[in-house]
């Protein structure tokens, strides 16, 4: 698959380099240069430094080609943002935002933008772990 | 009306005023509670310390009965995401949002805001029109950019200069707005004479800037 991954946060550069290893094309966008270096050299995919949600940016990150993006930056907004400009704009089925706080992502989800809820997860498996054997 | 205003900044807490002023309701949320504790003293009006992009902040803000939502945060993605939640979970009439980077505007329109304004995009073209040397000035546009209000200075070898306004050929979707000569400002009617350096506001359709011009200008 060809995948866009916006924040080079850690959720971003776990997610890019599982995604690299496993053979996919990755192409990762961030505002900030010195995020993108913490990917390393291993990484064999694109690096793109700007801001991704701008139409020109995702142009240039090949979004006409792409199969899914993944909105993973450290702020809720601007993954809502990026996501629907991927939705609304581009016409992209495959978009995830990635939002910390749960009651934002039940909203958005119900506006049909698909959301993955940090909170939530953790939430869960420590409540998971604490009843398990 | 009942106004809430997002971001207590120097555009915020000056929209505050000014529709205090006009006997609006006001509620106005910042993230700072400095911001807050400032403004609530200098204004009478309710403030919230708080994310505008959270439920219960809104909730306090009282977006239940609110007319209008104002985002002016510095931040685009503040401003267009408590828009949405306003539209879509509180039913709000009214979003007004400021865009901070102009290449932002087109995304507004896209996600739904009623009215987003391009702060930097007016005052370049105020600033703009102040120091342009073109021919023709494009002053505001309306309606999602469908109507423009475009100035033109009157140049002296014009063929309509000595002409009345109705003999003027303008385009069809195009009227004359108000002349200004020297300081004095008319509203043209169709015997007004028009003179050399007058300067004449029009509203247009978008894109027929260039056939007002043709009637103006002297033939190249």
């Amino acid at each position: 698959m060809y995948i866009i991954i916006v924040g080079c946060s850690r959720v971003g550069i776990d997610l890019a380099q599982a995604l690299d290893s496993e053979g996919h094309n990755v192409v990762v966008i961030d505002r900030n240069q010195e995020s993108l270096a913490r990917l390393g050299r291993s990484f064999s995919g694109l690096l793109i430094s700007g801001n991704g949600y701008e139409p020109e940016v995702l142009r240039e990150a090949g979004i006409e080609k792409a199969d899914a993006l993944l909105a993973v930056t450290d702020n809720d907004n601007t993954n809502l943002v990026t996501t629907q400009v991927a939705r609304k704009l581009f016409g992209k089925e495959k978009v995830l935002a990635r939002i910390y706080d749960p009651v934002r992502a039940e909203t958005f989800q119900k506006m049909a933008v698909d959301t993955v809820s940090e909170t939530t997860l953790v939430s869960e498996a420590f409540r998971k772990l604490l009843f398990d054997k | 009306m009942y106004v809430i205003i997002i971001g207590g900044g120097n555009v915020g807490y000056y929209l505050a005023h000014r529709l205090v002023r006009d006997n609006h309701t006001v509620a106005l949320v910042d993230k700072d509670r400095a911001t807050c504790d400032r403004i609530g003293q200098e204004l009478d009006i309710l403030v919230i310390n708080g994310d505008g992009c959270e439920l219960h902040t809104l909730d306090a803000a009282g977006i239940e009965r609110a007319d209008v939502l104002a985002a002016v945060t510095g931040s685009d993605e503040d401003n267009l995401i408590v828009c949405q939640l306003a539209k879509e979970l509180f039913r709000v009439d009214r979003t007004v949002a400021r865009v901070n980077d102009s290449r932002n505007e087109h995304i507004f329109n896209e996600l739904g805001v009623d009215v987003p304004i391009d702060s930097t995009g007016i005052l370049a073209r105020v600033i703009e029109e102040e120091v342009s040397l073109s021919d023709i000035v494009n002053l505001v546009t309306f309606r999602k950019g469908k109507l423009a209000l475009v100035r033109v200075d009157l140049p002296d070898n014009s063929s309509a200069v000595g002409k009345q306004v109705s003999e003027i050929p303008l385009p069809k979707e195009s009227v004359l707005v108000a002349l200004i000569r020297g300081s004095e400002v008319f509203i043209p009617h169709g015997n007004t004479i028009l003179k050399s350096q007058d300067e004449i506001i029009a509203l247009t359709r978008l894109g027929d800037e260039n056939s007002i011009l043709k009637v103006f200008l002297p033939d190249l």
